[in-house]
């Protein structure tokens, strides 16, 4: 079999958007901006909010889609959905989390 | 949502777009769920649950029932009620097709959700799976808004304990405020307890009171549900962050992971085999191997069968005892009706059925097992993952590639599975491209004509069948490969023409490796298949051949009206390719195209019809057909009948592409509601077929 011309990787040190995210790397969700909210409502189901923690765990050989370790389930996710989650490579200290809650609280 | 806004994540025109889907989804989600009470003091109970932790296996293994179970997300589509009896109690069990949650507005979300509110169900049991509790427990809160009496089971303990994880029951029931139990369904293990705990619930002697965060206990179920859906953006979203916070927090206190076991390791090592580099190339001798089997196997099988319908046929030459027996008595009889009842019921019903089974038999006993097998281990969600960039650019959802592999199994059954899809527009191209991928009934069509193909092009027999298997097993691969890519095709042509559309979202949950439960897995599958095809032989081939047996005995000209049928299309066959050699001036052509519109009901009689046919017309008509069945070998019938390896390329083009069977688009029809619909799934590919057979026999196969 001829060697496939491999696309060369582009690894971004510092993913700011989910579908940057490389294989094995761990992000947390810094705030999920989809224009669809039916997509939107379907990530909160599985989990996915401001906060969470996500590890790639593969992706197919285009790079589209990937997928994701979140909260104990592997999901498969398209770049088109996940470029529009937004993410930090730094872990929220347990104050983000709390302050999020506050925030929600108020909102209430 | 119009299409200039895209949209900011409060829009507040998002609301309007919900209910306008929920009307487009509802009449194919017509069926609305109830549980039929056997007795009027049956207890109804619910089973709900996120896609793939095992409701089918608590299901089956409560009920006694053998509802079909899969390692992917999905798989039931259609709801499943059974009933069990336990301390002279009867149990209505209701299994809910697998949501994430209850809030969206997708059709089983809906079903599930109505069911939950208005369905009755005196109680509702939450399957949870163990390694991923946390995520489950945003719809166990869910329910536990909606319903009073909650029963959550963690499911799949065993798994838990590979992985190293084990749960504090306790804790959690303190938390929730409902009974929780462990089990592993498909092992068997916390049945019992199970059942006492429904038992209990339902009598009252357990009475769950779930601490809400929502909702109080005043409400109406359908109140809860706007509470919960809240009437903006912003509310929704506040109960959703609050509930994944809640089972956040609670999976921290009661579910210990004790890290790396060496299960997980090998998860990981499968992952990278199936899903690296060489995935793809893997996927084929996947494939491969199971088309190999079965061709294999099938072999082996349909000779000793074949042999044993022809001995009840006639059980010894030279006395004609044996079921034909019957004819020659009937002969004899004053009234000559009787002969042609006889010839009818015998020489037709009989010798179609047997050939359906013999030919159709053994090769899906021995394919049904095997997909099952891979489909139990988890390996499906795989495939789709690795074809969604190839189903995506066509404008697809990756989902499609679930339905197509349902589709080997059952089109009408993959037609059904295309529920899995939320794009309408998606689901309607996974419905018409369905047909693309050979079904069942076809398979045993496809191997027959390889391998009369590869006997005609290397002259004798091989010698060695393991060669003959293995070059037998590349075309019909190739075969299914070119399939999948009309797929694909077809999908681009669809998306870009009638079906235009921008690809939707796409989420797919790809569950662990499981090992499948091979000695169980391969009795179940077996027996399920026999019983079908022998059931289908009954439904369809013994009608099929009654008819054809009437037609033949009708007299036509010098011939049978049948024989005069397929004189009629042997032009058109001709033309596509069906003919035969030049030297002969048979029917052929229009035996073939007769015996594929014969086989609308079912592809599986596509070929026997053709060989009973080309026997009969052969013979010169009904008298003297039983000497042309003398010689029971389908192979050389059809080499008397002129058949070449031009035919057999144009067969196998046609067997490919041509209509679906009338299960199937009547499947169709019901899925999209309309009968528009249901003609073009039988229209394109028969316009495909039609197209391929002239362009490969003018095109091609005409210079060579």
């Amino acid at each position: 079999m001829p060697r496939l011309k491999r696309k060369r990787k582009i690894i971004i040190d510092n993913p700011e958007t989910l579908d940057q995210l490389n294989v094995d790397q761990t992000a947390w969700i810094k705030s999920v901006n989809l224009p669809d909210g039916q997509m939107r409502r379907r990530l909160q189901d599985l989990g996915i909010i401001e906060g969470t923690r996500v590890v790639c765990k593969q992706a197919a050989p285009s790079g589209n889609p990937k997928s994701f370790l979140v909260r104990g389930a592997t999901i498969a996710i398209r770049t088109e959905d996940s470029k529009n989650v937004y993410i930090t490579t730094k872990e929220p200290t347990s104050e983000d989390e709390t302050q999020v809650v506050e925030e929600e609280n108020k909102t209430e | 949502m119009s299409i200039m806004c895209t949209g900011c994540p409060y829009c507040p025109e998002d609301e309007g777009k919900p209910k306008r889907r929920r009307k487009q989804k509802k009449d194919a989600a017509s069926t609305k769920l109830k549980g039929n009470k056997l007795k009027p003091d049956d207890h109804i109970i619910a089973l709900a649950g996120n896609p793939n932790t095992g409701k089918s296996t608590v299901f089956n293994a409560l009920t006694g029932m053998h509802q079909h179970t899969g390692n992917w997300p999905g798989k039931t589509v259609a709801t499943a009620e059974g009933r069990y009896e336990y301390d002279d109690k009867g149990y209505v069990l209701v299994d809910l097709p697998g949501t994430y949650s209850l809030l969206s507005h997708s059709q089983e979300e809906e079903i599930a959700s109505d069911f939950v509110i208005n369905g009755g169900a005196e109680c509702v049991v939450v399957i949870c799976e163990s390694v991923c509790l946390e995520r489950n427990l945003i719809l166990v809160q869910q329910v536990m808004e909606l319903h009073d009496k909650v029963i959550v089971v963690v499911n799949l303990m065993d798994e838990a304990k590979r992985h190293g994880i084990s749960v504090n029951f306790n804790e959690i029931r303190e938390r929730l405020g409902v009974p929780v139990i462990g089990t592993s369904a498909a092992r068997g293990e916390g049945l019992d307890e199970l059942k006492k705990l429904i038992e209990d619930v339902c009598e009252g002697n357990v009475s769950p009171k779930p601490k809400r965060i929502i909702c109080t206990h005043d409400e109406d179920g359908d109140m809860r549900m706007t509470m919960m859906r809240g009437t903006t953006q912003k509310e929704s979203d506040f109960t959703a962050v609050r509930m994944v916070y809640r089972a956040e927090e609670i999976s921290r206190e009661t579910v210990f992971d004790s890290g790396d076991t060496p299960a997980e390791k090998r998860q990981k090592m499968m992952d990278k085999i199936f899903m690296g580099r060489w995935g793809i190339l893997i996927m084929l001798a996947v494939l491969f191997f199971i088309f190999w089997f079965t061709l294999a196997g099938a072999d082996w099988l349909t000779d000793p069968l074949q042999w044993c319908f022809d001995k009840i046929y006639i059980w010894n030459d030279e006395t004609g005892m044996g079921l034909h027996y019957l004819v020659d008595l009937a002969d004899q009889a004053k009234w000559s009706g009787w002969y042609y009842i006889t010839i009818v019921l015998v020489d037709g019903g009989y010798l179609v059925a047997t050939k359906v089974i013999a030919v159709m038999l053994p090769p899906m006993a021995i394919f049904f097992p095997l997909f099952t097998l891979l489909e139990d281990f988890g390996y499906l969600p795989r495939v789709a993952f690795r074809l969604d960039n190839a189903f995506r650019k066509c404008g697809a959802c990756g989902k499609q590639s679930l339905t197509m592999c349902m589709g080997f199994g059952c089109n009408a059954a993959g037609v059904v599975g295309c529920r899995i899809i939320d794009s309408e527009r998606e689901r309607k191209i996974a419905i018409l491209t369905n047909n693309f991928v050979p079904c069942n009934g076809r398979f045993p069509t496809l191997m027959l004509v390889i391998g009369f193909l590869l006997e005609q092009i290397f002259k004798a027999s091989f010698g060695s069948w393991f060669i003959s298997s293995l070059l037998s097993t590349i075309v019909l691969l190739v075969v299914v490969v070119i399939g999948v890519l009309i797929t694909f095709g077809v999908s681009k042509g669809l998306s870009s023409t009638m079906l235009k559309g921008e690809p939707s979202s796409f989420v797919l949950e790809l569950p662990p490796f499981r090992r499948p439960m091979f000695g169980r897995v391969i009795v179940r599958s077996i027996w399920d298949r026999t019983i079908k095809v022998l059931g289908r032989a009954v439904e369809v081939a013994l009608p099929a051949g009654i008819l054809i047996g009437i037609l033949a005995v009708i007299p036509f000209h010098d011939s049978t009206v049948i024989v005069g049928i397929a004189n009629a299309l042997n032009g058109v066959g001709t033309v596509m390719g069906f003919g035969g050699s030049e030297g002969f001036n048979g029917i052929l052509g229009g035996t073939l195209l007769l015996a594929f519109i014969l086989g609308l009901p079912a592809n599986e009689i596509v070929i026997p019809i053709a060989v009973m046919i080309l026997s009969m017309a052969s013979s010169g008509g009904y008298v003297s057909m039983v000497t042309g069945m003398g010689d029971s070998d389908i192979t050389s019938i059809l080499v008397n009948a002129g058949m070449t390896w031009k035919t057999c390329i144009s067969l196998m083009t046609f067997s490919l592409l041509h209509w679906p069977c009338a299960t199937t688009i009547l499947s169709v029809k019901n899925e999209l509601n309309s009968w528009k619909w249901a003609g073009l799934s039988a229209l394109i590919p028969t316009v495909c077929g039609v197209a391929a057979c002239l362009v490969l026999n003018w095109g091609i196969l005409w210079w060579i």
